[in-house]
Order: structure tokens, then C-alpha cells, then sequence
């Protein structure tokens, strides 16, 4: 079956990004087919690869890439919500002629539409707001 | 049919209410995060007898230490448990 | 396969949280994609109050932006009569035409989508 998976949710503000890193690891592992992970409101921040969270507490970021990395997953973070609160890739950084990017190559920057195209596509799109 | 999602606490939060209110015979709701709080809750009765399946994950039970508090009516659940229901049931409410 | 139609459900208020813009982003996008509805529970309600001055705020007025659903084909939007009833409202007070249905109509309307997203 075709999961798609929409997070809502600031990283550590929140525990829906790591409900849905658990959940999209559930989804890999028992052989479904995950469509894509779409980043929406404050969830674009999981995508922030300037965090920097205690040696002994997980990095969600590098979890995010080391999922995306091993199931061949895509990440996408909607455009308007990452710009609005910072998430910037090289390109985007260069167009607004801010210093330095935020955003890990790993997540794809995109519109709002791959929410919507997920929810068509998907036999199932599960949210974690 | 629905699987319903509640994360909030129904000791802060109307999410229990809403979901006991707009459900149907048949319906799934599956606690997460602090959702799982509404085992300890005292209308968590109203969902068993609302003829819903009640589920919650065990991951986040743990975690909060209400492992010992679990009512018999409330089946627990891992992530692979959940992704299958998301397989038997067609349609998300997250409340 | 018929499009599938989306229903997107707004349960902030305005200004306290960007949810509801956020949200409201979300429908007009899947509006030039398939048929979408929207539907207000508890304080979500409030996002389509009339008369809302965000100047002295300096906050994104965009409740003005529901009156453009219209022209999005987004026809179908419903509120709950009850959660209209708690709050002192009626639908008189609302920028735009809204259903209001009774409780027992809710969980029908969720029938009658095949996606639900959440805000």
C-alpha cells in the first residue's frame, strides 16, 4: 500500500516528529510504499541543519536524513511555511541574499501542492499535527 | 469507517469530547503522545461504550509510566500495529 | 478513479497560532487540484468572524482571503450549529455564508471526503 505522511510539528516543541519517524520507519519496514514525507507549518524545522541538540538526545535532522538515506524516501518541506520561519536551502539563500542556508539538502524545498498531490497519490496520508 | 488520532491530554484539551462526539459504531481511535493520558481519563468509558475500537501505543504508554494503568478495554499497540491500522481503516481524523 | 475530495477542518482561532493561514494556504492550493470543502469546529470558528481590525496587531487580516473561496469552487463550508450556539454566535456574524449543521451531521460529512486534513 502507498503511504504519504504530513508533519505539523516543530522538532522537540512537539513529539509529532518523532511520532512520524517512528511511524515512517513502521511503514518501510513492513514493506509498504511511502510516497513522500511532507514538512508543513512548523514541521519544515526537522529539516534545520543547524541544530544542535545534547550528545545524548536524538537529532531529529540527521534521523530525517539517515531515514530518507536508507528507504529511499523523499522529504519535502513546503516553501512558504520554510521561509516564513527561516528554513532556507543554498538557492534560496542566494535569491534573498541572506548569509548562510539552514535547510539540508537531504529535504527537497517545494509548494504546497505536494501536500495535495499526496493526498491524491497516497492510499493513505497520515498527519502528525 | 474512521481511525481517529488524539495527541492531547483530555485533562487540557477537547479532543476526546470532540472525537466521542463526531464518531460513528466502528470508528478506531488510537491514543499517541499525550493522548495516551485518556486511559487514566474518567470518559474513556463513553468511547468503549460508543461501540469504537480503542487502541493506544505502547511506546508513548511507556514513556509516561502508565504501563500499570492500562484498562483491559484499551488494546496496545506498536508502530507496525498502527501503520496496519491505518491499512484497515481508509480515512485519518487527527483530532 | 473519481478525484478523491479533500476536506480541511479549521479548528484555531485567528492570530494566536498561524495554523488557520496556514491552513486556509492549504485549500486554496487543493482547490486548483479537485473538489475541497472546508468545515469550522470549535474555535476554528472564529478565523471567519466579521469585523476583525488587525491593524493595531500589525497581523495578516486574512479572513478577507475566505471571501475568494468562491472563486476557488470551494462551495461547500460548514460549521457546527452547537459550537456556533456555545460561543453566542450566529451565522449572521460570519464574513461568508457558512452551513451550520447539527452535531449528529458531523460525522457524515467525514463520509463523505476521502481525505481530511486537519488544522
Amino acid at each position: 500500500m502507498k503511504f504519504a505522511i504530513a508533519v505539523f510539528g516543530a522538532p522537540y516543541s512537539s513529539q509529532a516528529s518523532l511520532s512520524a519517524l517512528h511511524f515512517a520507519q513502521a511503514v518501510t519496514l513492513a514493506k509498504h510504499e511511502l510516497y513522500r514525507v511532507f514538512f508543513y507549518h512548523d514541521g519544515v524545522l526537522n529539516g534545520n541543519n543547524l541544530m544542535v541538540p545534547p550528545q545524548d538526545e536524538l537529532n531529529l535532522q540527521n534521523a530525517w536524513v539517515e531515514f530518507a538515506a536508507t528507504s529511499k524516501s523523499e522529504l519535502v518541506v513546503c516553501i512558504a511555511s520554510a521561509l516564513r520561519r527561516g528554513m532556507l536551502n543554498a538557492e534560496e539563500t542566494r535569491r534573498y541574499e541572506k548569509t548562510a542556508s539552514s535547510l539540508d539538502p537531504a529535504f527537497i524545498i517545494s509548494g504546497l501542492g505536494q501536500l495535495i498531490d499526496a493526498g491524491l497519490q497516497a492510499d493513505r496520508l497520515v498527519t502528525f499535527n | 469507517m474512521l481511525l481517529h488520532t488524539i495527541n492531547q491530554s483530555p485533562f487540557s484539551n477537547f479532543s476526546l469530547k470532540s472525537c466521542e462526539k463526531f464518531s460513528a459504531v466502528g470508528d478506531a481511535v488510537v491514543f499517541l503522545e499525550n493522548g495516551v493520558y485518556a486511559l487514566v481519563h474518567p470518559n474513556l468509558h463513553l468511547l468503549i461504550q460508543a461501540d469504537l475500537n480503542v487502541f493506544a501505543l505502547q511506546a508513548d504508554i511507556l514513556a509516561r509510566g502508565l504501563q500499570h494503568s492500562c484498562p483491559d478495554t484499551v488494546k496496545i499497540i506498536s508502530y507496525p500495529q498502527f501503520v496496519e491500522l491505518c491499512v484497515q481503516y481508509p480515512k485519518q481524523k487527527a483530532w | 478513479m473519481a478525484m478523491k475530495k479533500f476536506l480541511f477542518v479549521q479548528t484555531q482561532p485567528p492570530h494566536g497560532s498561524i495554523n488557520g493561514q496556514e491552513g486556509l494556504d492549504a485549500v486554496l492550493m487543493g482547490s486548483a487540484f479537485t473538489e475541497c470543502a472546508v468545515l469550522f469546529l470549535d474555535d476554528g470558528i472564529y478565523q471567519i468572524l466579521s469585523d476583525q481590525q488587525t491593524g493595531p496587531l500589525n497581523s495578516k487580516d486574512y479572513s478577507v482571503t475566505y471571501l475568494a473561496l468562491a472563486d476557488y469552487g470551494v462551495n461547500n463550508i460548514y460549521c457546527c450549529q452547537t459550537h456556533l450556539n456555545e460561543r453566542s454566535l450566529s451565522t449572521k456574524d460570519l464574513i461568508l455564508p457558512v452551513q451550520a449543521l447539527p452535531e449528529a451531521s458531523i460525522r457524515r460529512l467525514f463520509d463523505e471526503y476521502d481525505v481530511i486534513l486537519s488544522f
